[in-house]
Formats: structure tokens, sequence, C-alpha cells
């Protein structure tokens, strides 16, 4: 980015912020703390929807899924995918609920090391210049060389004086992306992080139960607000983790993750039964939401839910908690990528 | 946005003039003591559901009116005017609709009507 600056206009409103020229339209408007309507910064969720009033954008992904056909006759695009080339205005439904304490920022870090989380995933540390500020429950965009694209990775550790930042990254066969970091990332290599980002965090002043349900990769963010729970706050209250792996092998070992293991009850259930068969699996089978069901019986509707994983697996659990269990919205959290 | 006050409760509640919704578009409506309204107009017909979306804070009236669908603003959530039914995720359960009448160029809804 050069010192160059467009100003950004949002119509019918007196707001305006500030965009360095080359960043993208949503985060520089979060970096100036303008709430402007997101949650996946991936092109998914088509909630930074947005319409050019004046001025000139370059759209960076022109077939996100986000967008339907009708809404690109309407002359809508993703502020996602959007940077700005000169002074705009545009038409936008700003709001504080989309402002976290520690705006975006963009920063080089450098790789450090990885751990195994499971045969397919591991977890990768950066370090980044200064303090690692992030909500529990955030994620952060990396710019991963010869992507393309930025790729959201929820970060899986707790905010920390040191500046790492942790994602746990699951391995896709022949997948571009997860073969660069699982294979050609060396120590010592640096990439560019966009972060942090995320309304999906950890929500410190609780007084309910707190259940973490994830899958898959959806590990990273809810492992970082189990332990935020378990060592952030002296409430007695239960916290519940629960996991939906495909087979046994998918399964991390939880208590070499979490910080305060006793404080954390962990269950976990496999789905295909070939696999459970074949690992001779004793444990819990089926559907992860199924097993939040049958284990925590009762009211759910008094809980705090934070969600991740595959978004089949989120949107079945979150049908079955609002429809079923009449959970509040607003008790229910996690950051739509679809 | 309309701010109207409690109407004669034998002519229904009052929410606004027909003209002043676009075809294709949405009002928000205040009334005292209730909740926000949303109406819609699709090419003549007219829609009343709550303003605000079942699922996140958004006001529905911000959304895009789509045939007899409303998309809420934030999320993409839909909803359908007719029933109220929530079409897509994140909406998941259904926006309270109410049956609108026109009369005398202006767009009503029953005064009392329990929930259902």
């Amino acid at each position: 980015m050069s010192g160059r600056t467009h100003n950004i206009r949002i119509a019918g409103t007196d707001v305006a912020f500030t965009a360095a020229e080359g960043d993208n339209l949503l985060r520089a408007g979060l970096r100036a703390g303008i709430g402007l309507p997101y949650e996946c910064n991936a092109g998914g969720c088509g909630s930074c929807k947005f319409e050019l009033i004046s001025g000139d954008i370059e759209e960076r992904w022109i077939e996100a899924p986000g967008l339907t056909a009708k809404d690109r006759a309407r002359g809508r695009r993703l502020a996602c995918q959007c940077r700005p080339l000169c002074d705009c205005e545009i038409r936008i439904r700003p709001a504080e609920s989309f402002l976290t304490p520690m705006p975006p920022l963009v920063f080089d870090a450098e790789y450090v090391g990885h751990r195994k989380v499971t045969a397919d995933m591991r977890e990768l540390r950066f370090r980044g210049p200064g303090p690692a500020s992030f909500l529990p429950g955030q994620y952060a965009l990396l710019d991963v060389p010869g992507a393309g694209q930025l790729r959201a990775y929820s970060m899986s550790n707790l905010p920390n004086d040191e500046g790492d930042w942790d994602f746990m990254v699951r391995k896709v066969p022949n997948g571009r992306i997860s073969t660069m970091l699982f294979e050609a990332l060396r120590p010592g290599d640096r990439i560019a992080v966009d972060g942090p980002l995320g309304l999906a965090h950890w929500r410190a002043d609780e007084s309910r139960d707190v259940v973490c349900i994830a899958g898959g990769s959806g590990m990273a963010p809810i492992v970082s607000i189990a332990n935020a729970a378990a060592t952030q706050t002296s409430s007695e209250r239960p916290i519940w983790l629960f996991y939906g792996g495909r087979g046994p092998a998918d399964l991390p070992v939880f208590d070499e993750w979490l910080i305060d293991a006793a404080k954390v009850q962990v269950r976990a259930a496999v789905s295909a039964p070939e696999l459970a068969d074949a690992a001779a699996w004793a444990g819990e089978r089926g559907f992860v939401h199924e097993l939040v069901e049958r284990t925590l019986g009762g009211d759910l509707a008094t809980h705090r839910y934070y969600l991740a994983g595959p978004p089949p697996m989120i949107e079945t659990a979150v049908r079955m908690l609002m429809i079923e269990h009449k959970v509040p919205a607003q008790q229910i959290h996690y950051d739509r990528f679809f | 946005m309309e701010q109207s006050s409690p109407s004669d409760s034998s002519a229904g509640v009052r929410l606004c003039r027909v003209d002043e919704v676009d075809d294709g578009e949405a009002l928000q409506v205040l009334i005292e003591g209730r909740a926000p309204f949303a109406v819609y107009h699709v090419g003549g017909e007219f829609f009343v559901s709550d303003d605000t979306c079942t699922h996140g804070e958004a006001s529905l009236s911000e959304g895009t009116v789509d045939g007899a669908e409303i998309e809420c603003p934030w999320h993409s959530g839909k909803f359908c005017l007719r029933t109220g039914e929530a079409l897509n995720f994140p909406a998941v359960t259904p926006i309270r609709v109410y049956p609108a009448t026109v009369r005398d160029g202006a767009v009503f809804i029953p005064s009392e009507q329990e929930p259902t």
C-alpha cells in the first residue's frame, strides 16, 4: 500500500472513512471503526453486500457465492471482495454490533512450527510483531502464497503477549492451500495476516452454561473459547465441548489442547459406522447435534452456544436448537462461512 | 419511517398510506406500544410483518423485496411474506405476518391479533 488514501462515504448518512490505497473496502471500514456488516470475509455469506453509488472499485472475485444473480443484476457487490480505486460513495447499513474491541490490522507473521492435532489436521504457529490481541473464537485472514485468495482460519490459542497466532488447518487431498501449508512452508517463512475478525467470539460476561459444538477444523475456535471459559472466569457453570468426526481418527486428544481439562466436559461422537466398526469404537455414535440433545437434556434454551465446523453440521445444529428447543438467536454464536 | 398512533379498534390499525410504499419496496411503521412493523408493496398487493428479523436484529424493511419474499439486509435470510415461513438459512424461525387490507388509500391490519 502506498501513502494514498480514498475517502469512502456512506450514502444517506454522515459516516465516512478513509481507505488506504489497495486496502479492502470492508476491512478498511472496520479498521476505521465503522461497523460495516460482515461475517465470513471470504465471499461466502453475503452479509457485506453494498451498492456503489459513485466512484470506482476493483472486484477481486466476481463469481463469489455470497451474491446471487439477482444481487448482481441489482448492482450489488461484496465489500469483502472489493478495493476502492478512488473516492467512493456506497450504500450499506453499518451497526456497532459488527465492531470488536481490536480492529483488524495487516501484519507480517513468521511461521514458527506445527503440532499434530489428528492424522489430517495440524496446528500451525505464526509469530507477529506485537502482542496477539484478539477475542477467543475470532479468525484471521492468511495470505497464503499461491492461493489467490485470502483464507480465513480461526485462532486456536488465547490472546498473548508473545505475539503467537495459532491456526488449525485440515489437509485436503490435493488441496493447493493445505499442501502449501503442510509441505512447502518452512520455519522462518513470512506471510501476511489480516485480523482479528469475526463475531462468534467468547462472551466474557457469562452467566450461562457454555456449550461448544465443533467438527473438523472448527476445533480451533472452539478450543480457544473452551479455554477462555475455563480460565478467564470464576464462574462454576458447566463448560461443555461436543465434537463430531466421521471416524475415530478424526477426534483430537482433547486433554492435549485444554488448559484446564478438569473444567471442561468433553463428549465426542463419530458418524460413519464403517469407520467406527473398523476401529472397534466403543464411544458415542451419530451426529454431534444428536449427541448434544441426548447429553444435555432438560431446558436447552438456557445455555449459550458456540459452533464451528462444516456448514451442514452448523446448519443442522442451529435448526435443532432454534426450532426444537427455542434457543434465542442471541445465545447462538457462529461465523457463517456459507 | 412512518409514525402512527393507535387508531379506532373497530377500523383496525392504520399503518400508512399506500402511496408511501413504492412497488417493490418496504416501509418501517412504528405504532405506539407495538413492535415495529414492515409494510411491503408487491405489484399492487400489500403485506405486513414484524420488522425485526427473527435471526438477528436487522430491520426487514431495509431488506430486498423479491416477489412475495423479503430478504434480510444483513444475513440474506429470506421469509415468505404470505406465511412468514423462513425460507433459507440462517433464517430458521418464521417471522410473524399480519393480514393486510387496503381501505381509503391506506394499509390496515386487524386491531388485535393474538400471537399465533
